[in-house]
This record gives C-alpha cells, sequence and structure tokens, in this order.
C-alpha cells in the first residue's frame, strides 16, 4: 500500500513541477525507468508470493537502474548506444511480461 | 501466455530467495526493519513515479521527431542547415545594405554641400545672387552723351572677359543675356534707363580687370577718344546687391 501511495505522490510531484530533462540525462532516463518498473513488477510479484524483502527489492532497483544506464553508456562510447538501449528494453519488457504473467496467475488463478 | 513462457524469464534476482534473513533479527528490530524498508520502497516508488512522468513528458515534446527515420532526420537537418545559410546571407545582405546606407549619407551629404556651393557660383555668375567681394569700379563721366551703346557694351565684355564674376551698371545687374539698347546720352540696359556718370561695379580680380580696361586700345581709351572720361578704381571690398529681374 506505501508503495503504491509513493508512486502516485511521485506521478503527482511531476505533474506539478513538470520538470525538463537535462541534457545529459535524456539518453538514460527512459532506460532506468523501465528497469525500474522490471524492479518493482518483481518486488510486486514476490509480494503476492509471499516473499517480499525490502532489502532485496532496494537493491535490485538500484542496480537495475544503474546496470540498465550503465549498459547504455557503455554502448554510447562504443557507438552502439542506441543498439545496446533496445537489447536492454527487451530484456527488460521480456522479465517484466514474465513478472506480470506470475501476478495475472495470482491475482485470476489463471 | 503460456506457463512455460514465464518460467522461462522468471527474474531470480528480484524474486528475493533470501527473504528469511531478516527473520533472524528480534522482533523489535524486525519492527523497525519494516518501517526502514517500507519508507525506503515508497521511496524508491516515488522516484519511479517521477521519473516515469517527467520521461512521459519529454516524449510528449520530442513526438514529432521520435517516428522520423535516420533519412527524415538527415533531411531535416539538411533543411534547416540550407535554411540557417540563407538567413546568414539575407543578413549578410542587410548589413551590406546599412554599410552603404551610412556611407551614402556622408556622400550624399559631401555631395549636397558641393551642389550648395556649386549652385551659389552659377547663382552668383547668373545674376540671381547678390556677390560681393574684391574688384573694380569704372565710373564714367558723360556729360556730353557721347558714349555709345558700343562702348559701354565693350566695356561690360572686357570686363567680363578678365573674369569678371558679377557686373552692375547703375544699379542694373548685367548678365549673360543683358542687352545694352538705346542712343547716346539715352543708354539702357535691360531696357533700364541708365544715367550719367555710368557706374560700373565688378566683382572679380581687380589687377586683371584693370590691365584689361587699360590695355591700348582698350576702353579706356574708347571713352577717352569719345571724349568721356573714365575713373577706374580697385577695391578689395564690392557689393554687388542688385539680381537679375524675372529670373
Amino acid at each position: 500500500m506505501i508503495p503504491i501511495l509513493g508512486l502516485v505522490a511521485g506521478v503527482l510531484l511531476g505533474l506539478l513541477l513538470d520538470p525538463t530533462v537535462p541534457l545529459w540525462l535524456q539518453p538514460y532516463l527512459p532506460i532506468a525507468v523501465v528497469a525500474a518498473l522490471d524492479a518493482v513488477f518483481g518486488g510486486f510479484r514476490a509480494r503476492l508470493d509471499g516473499i517480499f524483502d525490502a532489502k532485496v527489492f532496494v537493491i535490485s532497483f538500484v542496480s537495475n537502474v544503474v546496470v540498465a544506464a550503465l549498459i547504455v553508456f557503455l554502448g554510447d562510447q562504443l557507438g552502439v548506444g542506441a543498439q545496446l538501449s533496445t537489447a536492454v528494453v527487451v530484456v527488460l519488457g521480456i522479465r517484466i511480461f514474465g513478472n506480470a504473467a506470475a501476478i495475472r496467475r495470482h491475482v485470476f488463478r489463471a | 501466455m503460456t506457463y512455460r513462457g514465464a518460467t522461462m524469464s522468471d527474474p531470480v534476482d528480484d524474486q528475493p530467495t533470501d527473504g528469511s534473513t531478516p527473520g533472524t533479527a528480534p522482533s523489535g528490530g524486525r519492527r523497525w526493519d519494516k518501517v526502514i524498508s517500507g519508507v525506503v520502497t515508497a521511496a524508491l516508488a516515488l522516484v519511479l513515479g517521477f521519473a516515469l512522468v517527467v520521461q512521459i513528458r519529454s516524449t510528449e515534446e520530442a513526438e514529432d521527431r521520435t517516428g522520423a527515420t535516420e533519412e527524415d532526420l538527415v533531411r531535416i537537418l539538411d533543411e534547416l542547415d540550407a535554411r540557417e545559410e540563407a538567413l546568414r546571407s539575407q543578413l549578410n545582405e542587410r548589413e551590406q545594405a546599412v554599410e552603404e546606407l551610412s556611407g551614402g549619407r556622408t556622400q550624399s551629404g559631401s555631395a549636397l554641400a558641393e551642389a550648395q556651393r556649386r549652385a551659389e557660383a552659377i547663382g552668383v555668375l547668373n545674376g540671381t545672387l547678390p556677390a560681393r567681394g574684391p574688384g573694380l569700379r569704372v565710373v564714367i563721366e558723360d556729360r556730353e552723351g557721347a558714349v555709345t551703346t558700343a562702348v559701354l557694351l565693350d566695356a561690360i565684355q572686357e570686363l567680363r572677359g578678365a573674369g569678371a564674376e558679377a557686373i552692375e551698371v547703375d544699379g542694373v545687374r548685367v548678365v549673360a543675356s543683358s542687352y545694352v539698347g538705346g542712343s547716346p546720352g539715352e543708354l539702357t540696359v535691360d531696357g533700364t534707363a541708365l544715367e550719367a556718370p555710368y557706374e560700373i561695379v565688378a566683382i572679380g580680380p581687380p589687377t586683371d580687370l584693370e590691365v584689361a580696361l587699360n590695355v591700348s586700345g582698350g576702353v579706356v581709351d574708347d571713352v577717352a577718344r569719345t571724349g568721356a572720361s573714365s575713373t577706374v578704381t580697385q577695391s578689395d571690398e564690392l557689393r554687388v546687391e542688385s539680381v537679375v529681374r524675372g529670373g
């Protein structure tokens, strides 16, 4: 419940402040957001499984974001930033799908 | 989605297998842990929501570019480059025009001054403007009415030929179209009757004018031959106030 409140608060904050993304952050923010989404779905699934651990969630959240940003950064340095971004998004998307499927099974028993 | 597909992408690292680790702590510490973990989780969720909205917003702003292919982007860039070039050349043209105009102002200013100077000189020459300066005053005494039009005309022409810029006879301005008429004793200039003694005022180099009049067989001799007398005086400052009538 608390994380959902936090999410809502974050959304409202973003809508109210409406900040512009700094230029240096622009390549990394979308990937970081997708990585964070992956962590959140994983955490949600773990909670439904009854094995949620905040420590693991926090670490996976942060490391997901950092690693995703790092991969994009590395890709930018190597000249394949766009492709690596796609790769990261695909991998994270698959994981999100898997977690979503597990959540669905928990919620709908199907 | 099949069950197999779901397990394939099981996020192992996000599924806490070590969930029992905090369980070893005593109940009080566990409660504390729960609060902290709740706060941290909420904070992370907040960050996610914030970043999500910000990213969506910034993506909306750049919407019209994201769908473009590389060729489109290159074309857009080319267009922008061409536009920039056109604007730059336009700017150059404008700057040049400004320079020309400001340069032309000083040019036309000096041209205007030159034109005014010339207009004044011409005005003096054709008699539309009063003149003053060094010159010669010739007084012809003609008690017997012997001075003919030819003598007076000679005098005027000699003066003009010697460089007189402005000539006046008895208050009548003499210009290129002036004529001398009448009969001896009743001379007229431009139809205005003259009265003896005839006073000729000429603005010009005084010495040249006097030499021109005094040359042997010249005007002074002619006047003397007719029985009249003439006195010639140089002056540094003479005024010809009369102007030609009727413009």
